[in-house]
């Protein structure tokens, strides 16, 4: 039996997937639902590894799943911080305008309706602002990066456990008794 | 205990802490003094998985959870879904059940979500509770198993590396 093929390129890949789909502004709200960017990023990272098994390797197994996971989502964790700063650094002022003018008017039409107290619209801005200088700092950017590392490979590891589950390799049939010649 | 059933607690333990967290962050909102910061954090932290809009979240004391409703379902389906697999399945079957109950566990949801996105039906709280628990509960019977698995290989080849005497003699 031959021995399987290396993890790392197949979770290299796949966490560069997690990453390009978690960071891009718009193709990142499909973590909104459950993290499905994430743990689709596991599933792919088991589908390429699948497609490197050659005959007479030993077949995949469900920790190669686990481990190809846990590794696409660290990959993803930085590919994700790496491409969310080249967002920011190229369309960061142009986001950042509009975000502000999209709340701005949110914050007129509630204080024109009565929805929202009195000085409660400056409050908001002010936590909004906060928020973004936040997101631009260094230590925004590092805390961004430790939480990315927690949750990457959790979800990665459920993903490439869901990947086993759907590539793994059929069960061979017990070969028939063979009949007796006659 | 066999590591089958280790790995089931630990495992529920780490479920049970994350929905922990999920309710911890209106709770410790709610609290005036030194816990804000503490929720700040939590609210951050679950910003990365969720859009955490407020009307499309439960609340407590006027406080969203930290993650919406669907999401919320979901987590909390899956511990539901955890504390059902040993009662439905047990531990020493290691059998996944058909893809195909996954896609009907997930299916109610995906419509619900096309649906609201294409602007014939808009979601509601019921829509995306049930659909959210239907998709949480089946999820750990797809899950466990390989995991059960991927630990007892781990577990198998740790103790056969073991008892190779060139890697004892590395190891000493």
């Amino acid at each position: 039996m031959l021995e399987k093929p290396s993890k790392f390129r197949s979770a290299a890949l796949a966490g560069t997937a997690m990453g390009v789909v978690s960071a891009l502004p718009g193709l990142s709200l499909i973590n909104c639902c459950c993290c499905a960017g994430i743990i689709g990023g596991g599933i792919f990272a088991v589908y390429l590894y699948k497609q490197e098994f050659t005959e007479g390797m030993l077949p995949l197994e469900s920790s190669d799943g686990l481990v190809l996971g846990i590794l696409a989502g660290l990959v993803g964790a930085f590919a994700a911080t790496v491409i969310s700063m080249m967002v920011l650094f190229v369309f960061g002022a142009w986001e950042t305008e509009l975000l502000r003018g999209f709340v701005d008017k949110l914050l007129e039409s509630m204080e024109e309706s009565g929805d929202l107290p009195a000085g409660m619209s400056d409050e908001i801005r002010e936590m909004m602002e906060q928020a973004m200088a936040e997101s631009t700092s260094v230590v925004g950017i590092l805390s961004g990066l430790v939480m990315n590392l927690i949750i990457y490979p959790i979800f990665g590891m459920l993903g490439g456990l869901l990947g086993y589950t759907f590539f793994k390799p059929k069960p061979v049939p017990p070969s028939a008794p063979a009949t007796p010649q006659q | 205990m066999n590591s089958s059933r280790r790995v089931y607690f630990i495992f529920l333990i780490l479920v049970a802490g994350w929905c922990s967290l999920i309710l911890a962050a209106p709770m410790l909102q709610s609290f005036s003094g030194q816990t804000q910061p503490l929720a700040a954090l939590l609210y951050r932290f679950f910003s990365r998985i969720c859009h955490q809009l407020a009307e499309r979240s439960f609340q407590f004391n006027g406080h969203p959870w930290a993650v919406c409703i669907r999401c919320s379902s979901i987590y909390g389906g899956f511990l539901f879904g955890l504390l059902l697999f040993p009662l439905l399945q047990g531990f020493a079957k290691r059998r996944i059940p058909s893809r195909a109950w996954l896609l009907l566990a997930c299916l109610p949801m995906i419509v619900d979500v096309a649906l609201g996105l294409s602007g014939i039906h808009q979601s509601n709280v019921w829509t995306r509770l049930v659909t959210g628990l239907l998709f949480g509960v089946a999820a750990p019977f797809y899950l466990l198993p390989p995991l059960f698995e991927a630990v007892a290989q781990y577990f198998s080849q740790f103790s056969t590396r073991k008892g190779d005497p060139l890697y004892a003699r590395k190891t000493e």
